[in-house]
C-alpha cells in the first residue's frame, strides 16, 4: 500500500520547508561572509554602480521583490479563509512579481556585460556579483515553477492552507536572502 | 500591524539604505549601518512574513543550532579574508 501524502501529521511539510530553508540560509550566508571579508580586505575593490540609474534600478527591483512577498502573505491569508478564487489571483500576482524581478535582473545583467563590461571572469567583483546574484535568480526562478504548480493545483481543489503556507515560507526566504544581497553587493560598490 | 504596514516599514527602510549610498561613509561604518538595516528587514519578513510570531518557541530549537553554525562559519572563514590582503 502506497504512502498517501494525507499521512503526514500536520505541520510536517512546514517542518520540512524550514529544515530546508535553514540550511539554504547557510549557503547564502557562506557566499556573503566570504564576499564581505573580501571586500573589507581589498582597498581598491571596483565600484561599478553609480547612485542613478544603477542603485535607483537595484532598489526598484527590491521594491517589486518585496511587493510579491505581500501578494504572497494575502494568498496564504486567502486559503485559511478558504477562499480558492482568491488564492489563485494572489498567486498569480505574486509569480507575476517573480516575474518581473528576473526580467528586471536580467536586464541589468545584459547592461552590465554589455555596456560596462562587467564579466564573471574579468574581475573577483565580477565573478562574485554573478555567483550570488546569479544563484539568488536560480531561486527565484524555483519558486515561480513552485508557485505555478501550487496555483494549478489549488485551481482543481488540491491542497491545502498547510501546502499554500509551506509554498509562502519558500517565498519569503528568496525575498530576505535579497535584503541582504541587495546592500552587500549592490551598496558596498557604490561609485564615489 | 497588517501586512501593508509591514510592506511599506520594508520599503521606508530599503530607501533608507539606498540613501546611505550618497553618504559614502568608510567601508566599515556603512557595513554596520547596512548590515543593522539587513537584519531589521529580514527580522520583519521572518516575524509577519513567515509567521515566526506564532511559531517561535518550535522555530527556536532550529534556529538557535544554526545561529551557533553561522557563527563558527564567520570565525573560520575570516582569516582568509585578513589574509587576502597580503595575498594581492
Amino acid at each position: 500500500m502506497g504512502v498517501s501524502a494525507r499521512t503526514n501529521p500536520p505541520g510536517a511539510k512546514r517542518l520540512g520547508m524550514w529544515l530546508f530553508v535553514v540550511s539554504d540560509l547557510l549557503t547564502f550566508a557562506t557566499l556573503l561572509v566570504v564576499y564581505t571579508a573580501l571586500r573589507l580586505a581589498t582597498p581598491d575593490w571596483p565600484h561599478p554602480f553609480t547612485l542613478s540609474p544603477a542603485i535607483l534600478y537595484a532598489t526598484g527591483m527590491t521594491i517589486v521583490l518585496l511587493g510579491s512577498s505581500l501578494t504572497m502573505v494575502w494568498a496564504v491569508s486567502a486559503m485559511e479563509a478558504h477562499n480558492r478564487p482568491r488564492t489563485v489571483r494572489w498567486l498569480l500576482a505574486t509569480i507575476a512579481g517573480g516575474t518581473a524581478f528576473i526580467v528586471l535582473h536580467l536586464a541589468e545583467w545584459r547592461h552590465l556585460l554589455q555596456v560596462d563590461h562587467i564579466t564573471p571572469a574579468a574581475s573577483l567583483f565580477g565573478a562574485v556579483f554573478y555567483a550570488v546574484t546569479g544563484l539568488h535568480m536560480l531561486h527565484v526562478a524555483a519558486g515561480i515553477v513552485y508557485l505555478a504548480v501550487l496555483t494549478g493545483g489549488v485551481a482543481r481543489g488540491r491542497f491545502t492552507a498547510e501546502d499554500v503556507e509551506t509554498g509562502g515560507l519558500y517565498w519569503h526566504f528568496v525575498d530576505l536572502v535579497w535584503m541582504f544581497v541587495f546592500p552587500l553587493i549592490y551598496l558596498m560598490a557604490v561609485r564615489p | 500591524m497588517s501586512y501593508v504596514a509591514v510592506w511599506a516599514a520594508l520599503a521606508l527602510l530599503t530607501l533608507a539604505e539606498a540613501a546611505l549610498a550618497w553618504v559614502h561613509a568608510a567601508p566599515a561604518l556603512m557595513l554596520t549601518l547596512l548590515l543593522a538595516l539587513s537584519f531589521a528587514k529580514a527580522g520583519l519578513i521572518a516575524w509577519w512574513f513567515m509567521h515566526l510570531r506564532t511559531r517561535l518557541p518550535k522555530a527556536l530549537l532550529f534556529a538557535i543550532p544554526m545561529l551557533f553554525l553561522c557563527i563558527g562559519l564567520l570565525f573560520a572563514l575570516l582569516p582568509d579574508g585578513i589574509r587576502a590582503g597580503a595575498m594581492r
